[in-house]
């Protein structure tokens, strides 16, 4: 048995398995952005593959693209002393992001919300969850209902007077 | 967190509630009182005390309000670049009836403190349109002496309420505590008046610059747990005392000076740490000066003189007018953030 401080250099590469059966190799330093693996990796069981069945091969892709953009190879070789280089490099960042989340469907997405809560990568879920949040913000309430197949349980009176209440909302 | 139900998202798929409840935390007051009809536990939600707090903890909108007759919101940091920042007027309690200038007393977690009335108090959440007016003095002569008086309201974490402060300088202290729904009052003739401006909430106290019987002023800080007055020394430099008041940016406390054509602002940096006060270099004139907070990380969003709405270069102080359309000639601003918070405590639990 190695020791968890060694295993962590051991292993250079971590073999994902999809819930599909794939296979991802993925570099322990891209790995370490998701939090379950990061504590695998702590606690020395990243040996042969990890199963992930909450997250499929297409969905899996797709997180480790995420994950490979925002990961820097070279972040303490390179000197960013210009602080509008790094200003810029924050905004192409945030344009990737984006152009990365608006280029999903809405099964892509729910999958990729389920995938980065199940592996913990934060910075993903936050990203997508704002992306459905922006989705949803401007619906009416039947919309919702439809979106997200809710059945109403209020009265007709009930929702009349909620409805009249919140008037101004409605605007 | 309300309900165990779990909602599903596309083709009857379930979404964990955690996620779902994520989601949600990031829509603005509007949507979430317009869902309010979309079922029992979406309107449940909207006063869970769980939701309303990780939804106050992720809200980075920031609006400016400012009162003349009328209060009037502005979406400042959302509107687009090209754009003309426009205000919306708000209802408010006793708006039809009041002639008079409405004050804002402070804000604080979306909730804001007005008196649309000499000595008639409300808190009131512009977001949600919900109010409550604080319960009258029981003490008429304290209610009287509204001329040597100074405000205050602030929120404390530890107990989770919000306090209205009356001081009537040099007799009492009248604290109104919003989840009591009670009135205290607690003697302390220390201080005199320097000026009737409302105080500063900050870390957990209401800051304002008051005098000592010998004429020395300091920034008296009432503590909202302890409920009482401790003090914080102004900075040195202030020595030749003018016109004093407290004010707060991005969750520092801050001294604004003026005497004749000497003018001074400061910011300490580091809360009760004398050595740690900063001047702020301001390059025109000014009688009365309000900071309401960063515009774009670097400048400072000032009022001046209850007129004018102003961007202060950090680096050499030059002030630039921030154009607004349709703001009243002359105003009370403040700063407040949206958020589901209920000035009816009943509501909190």
């Amino acid at each position: 048995m190695s020791t968890p401080s060694s295993s962590v250099f051991s292993y250079r590469v971590l073999k994902l398995k999809s819930s599909d059966g794939e296979i991802f190799e993925v570099k322990q330093t891209v790995a370490v952005q998701s939090g379950v693996l990061k504590q695998m990796m702590e606690d020395g069981c990243t040996e042969g593959e990890i199963p992930l069945n909450n997250v499929d091969s297409p969905t899996l892709a797709k997180i480790i693209e995420w994950c490979n953009k925002h990961h820097d190879d070279d972040v303490e070789g390179r000197v960013l002393s210009q602080e509008k280089e790094k200003e810029k490099e924050k905004a192409d960042m945030k344009r990737w992001e984006s152009e990365f989340i608006d280029a999903l469907n809405r099964d892509e997405l729910y999958f990729l919300l389920i995938g980065s809560n199940y592996m913990n990568i934060k910075e993903l879920l936050d990203c997508a969850a704002q992306k459905v949040a922006g989705m949803v913000k401007g619906k009416t309430p039947e919309a919702i209902r439809e979106m997200f197949n809710i059945q109403s349980d209020f009265t007709e009176e009930e929702e009349k007077a909620i409805r009249k209440e919140n008037q101004w909302a409605f605007n | 967190m309300s309900g165990g139900s779990v909602q599903s998202f596309k083709n009857n798929l379930p979404l964990p509630h955690e996620i779902f409840i994520d989601i949600l935390s990031r829509l603005p007051v509007k949507s979430l009182c317009r869902f309010k009809c979309v079922s029992k536990s979406w309107l449940a939600l909207t006063t869970d005390p769980l939701f309303v707090k990780l939804h106050l903890d992720r809200t980075k909108i920031h609006r400016l309000i400012l009162a003349s007759r009328s209060l009037y919101s502005i979406d400042h940091e959302t509107t687009p670049i090209n754009e003309e920042v426009v205000s919306v007027q708000l209802d408010f309690p006793l708006k039809k009836n009041t002639s008079d200038f409405v004050e804002i007393i402070s804000s604080c977690n979306g909730l804001l403190c007005i008196m649309p009335e000499p000595e008639v108090f409300f808190v009131i959440n512009p977001s949600t349109r919900e109010y409550k007016r604080v319960q009258d003095f029981q003490n008429p002569t304290l209610s009287s002496l509204s001329d040597q008086s100074v405000y205050g309201f602030g929120y404390v974490q530890s107990i989770d309420d919000y306090k209205f402060v009356k001081y009537v300088c040099g007799s009492t202290v009248c604290v109104f505590s919003l989840k009591n729904n009670s009135w205290k009052y607690i003697e302390d003739s220390r201080y005199r008046c320097q000026l009737c401006v409302p105080g500063t909430p900050l870390n957990g106290a209401i800051h304002w610059v008051l005098k000592h019987q010998d004429g020395d002023c300091v920034i008296a800080a009432f503590d909202l747990v302890e409920e009482r007055f401790k003090d914080l020394a102004l900075p040195d430099a202030l020595t030749n005392f003018g016109v004093l008041s407290t004010g707060v940016l991005e969750g520092r406390l801050c001294v604004q000076h003026h005497q004749g054509m000497e003018k001074q602002f400061w910011v300490m940096k580091e809360y009760g740490v004398k050595e740690s006060w900063t001047r702020v270099l301001i390059q025109e004139g000014y009688r009365i000066l309000k900071p309401l907070c960063l515009w774009k990380d670097c400048k400072i969003l000032l009022a001046i003189n209850k007129k004018r709405l102003v961007l202060c270069n950090q680096r050499d102080g030059a002030l630039k007018d921030f154009e607004v359309t349709g703001i009243p000639f002359h105003f009370d601003a403040d700063v407040y953030v949206e958020s589901l918070i209920s000035p009816n405590c009943s509501k909190w639990n």
